[in-house]
């Protein structure tokens, strides 16, 4: 008798089949069994190469003496390569100027922009003022008036807070 | 026996499914916020050991308890929970596959609504987001931004200048911020136009994923879309960019049902009675059976053809998940008695016996 063979993935043809898949090739809908990596990759059609950028992996070429250690860790410069994961706050530190060039092929970008923290938070009344006024200014103009009439509540209360 | 921990939550909706928003709540099922926030002078999660987990996981806890706003929520160790109740909690969206693997000192908060989750030492210390319906996006930026703060003025984090918030995965690094929701767009995945949905959405940094539900296939025509970059942009202009891609997918999914409407009405509502024939006389439904009925539904009642709540179709879609039926019954069940408990289930709830 000839055994049945667990279900290959149909991309990679190596991992066990464990995920269906709908994807769309050439305007058609196709359905494919496949593992989970690919699954993941493949889902919804677009495979990442298109939309995600990924972090690369690049612990190659890499020589034993260039090798460095995070101080406060004792992270290794080529474990860190190899995983994409830092190990702690000090690793940001500690492999520059590979972080750095990461960061920027991701995102990029290379200039960081967002919350102001010095181990609390100023005050963000005028911030939080800001975004709710937009907000309402493109919900009227989009005739939006249910969410214009939640979003003038919440400007009140805002307005009506102490500023904290 | 299955543990009554979760019964409370159970007998409920959240709030993201009971609202549904009068603006796009046909399309725009909810949407999802997260930080992801670690704390200054300890190593990340993924490298340290269970004993130094406890220790941040307490320290985390006496953090929230301390916070009046924050107090009333309830503080899980994912070390306590059966395995039925991790995945009752993926499949309401609360906590992610990979907080499933963890065990002592990792966790957990949340509030009774479901709008504040808040998983501890999963990939970051803390990632902290909220849940909220439809179109409600400054709802839940403005309180996410408030949770965020109450926090990070009790506990310090892992911050610096020239990087933002210092995470794990340099993926998430900057501002931590990602935002997220769930479109159902059957009418453009059946015209094909999804595709160009999904060519925009990756010209304008959105990705796109399933509705991952069991055996992970894509389901009911539910997509997620979320942000994908963290660093180099403030998170109003992350969340405005955001907005802007919804609104163009959404615009595209009513022209293809206004299309779809003209010229097939017939279609759809010889598709929506045989949902129903189906539904009240199938002895066993599968969990991805009726997230295809639920979508067919859903759509019908959109388009005022059928008259039925879209909250009462939420809430099979939620309802109807494996862990969901188990602790409904409040008995372990294998697959095909699951499926008979669910068509009991879905006929008594939409009231089709």
């Amino acid at each position: 008798m000839i055994e049945k063979k667990e279900n290959l993935c149909e991309k990679c043809k190596e991992n066990k089949a464990e995920v269906k898949v709908i994807i769309f090739e050439g305007g058609k809908k196709i359905k494919l069994e496949l593992c989970k990596n690919c699954a993941e990759k493949e889902s919804m059609g677009i495979s990442p190469v298109s939309s995600l950028p990924v972090l690369k992996k690049e612990p190659s070429h890499l020589k034993q003496e260039e090798d460095s250690v995070c101080l406060n860790c004792g992270l290794k410069l080529s474990e860190f390569l190899k995983l994409v994961k830092l190990k702690c706050e000090k690793c940001y530190e500690s492999f520059e100027p590979h972080i750095s060039k990461i960061i920027f092929d991701y995102h990029k970008a290379s200039e960081y922009k967002g919350k102001v923290y010095k181990g609390v938070y100023e005050p963000n009344r005028e911030f939080k003022l800001r975004v709710l006024r937009r907000a309402l200014d493109e919900a009227i103009k989009r005739e939006e008036f249910e969410r214009a009439a939640r979003l003038r509540d919440l400007l009140k209360e805002v307005e009506e807070s102490d500023g904290s | 026996m299955v543990p009554d921990r979760f019964k409370w939550m159970s007998e409920k909706l959240p709030f993201w499914l009971r609202f549904v928003s009068p603006l796009y709540g046909d399309i725009v099922l909810s949407i999802r916020m997260r930080f992801a926030r670690n704390l200054k002078g300890h190593n990340f999660p993924l490298f340290i050991d269970e004993e130094k987990k406890v220790k941040i996981f307490n320290l985390i806890k006496d953090a929230l308890f301390s916070i009046d706003k924050l107090k009333n929520l309830k503080i899980y160790e994912i070390g306590e929970l059966e395995r039925i109740e991790k995945d009752f909690l993926v499949e309401r969206h609360l906590i992610s596959r990979d907080l499933l693997r963890e065990g002592k000192g990792s966790g957990l908060a949340i509030d009774m609504d479901e709008r504040i989750s808040i998983m501890v030492n999963e990939e970051d210390h803390l990632r902290i987001q909220v849940f909220y319906p439809g179109f409600m996006f400054e709802e839940a930026f403005m309180r996410i931004m408030e949770i965020d703060d109450l926090v990070g003025s009790t506990l310090e984090y892992a911050y610096n200048g020239r990087y933002g918030f210092l995470t794990s995965c340099l993926s998430n690094v900057g501002t931590g911020f990602r935002v997220s929701c769930l479109l159902h767009l059957p009418v453009s995945f059946i015209s094909g136009r999804i595709q160009d949905i999904f060519k925009f959405a990756a010209s304008s940094d959105v990705t796109v994923r399933g509705y991952y539900g069991e055996g992970s296939e894509v389901m009911g025509n539910i997509f997620q879309f979320s942000s994908l970059r963290t660093f180099g942009k403030s998170e109003e202009d992350i969340l405005s960019n955001f907005k802007n891609v919804v609104y163009r997918i959404i615009d595209i999914e009513k022209e293809e049902r206004e299309k779809f409407f003209k010229n097939s009405r017939d279609f759809i509502e010889d598709r929506v009675m045989r949902t129903i024939g189906i539904i009240k006389s199938a002895k066993f439904l599968s969990s991805r059976e009726v997230m295809e009925y639920a979508s067919h539904l859903r759509l019908a009642a959109g388009m005022n053809i059928l008259n039925i709540n879209i909250e009462k179709i939420n809430e099979i879609m939620l309802l109807n998940q494996p862990a969901h039926i188990q602790i409904l019954f409040g008995k372990i069940m294998e697959e095909k008695e699951r499926d008979k408990f669910r068509g009991i289930l879905i006929r008594t709830r939409l009231n089709l016996s």
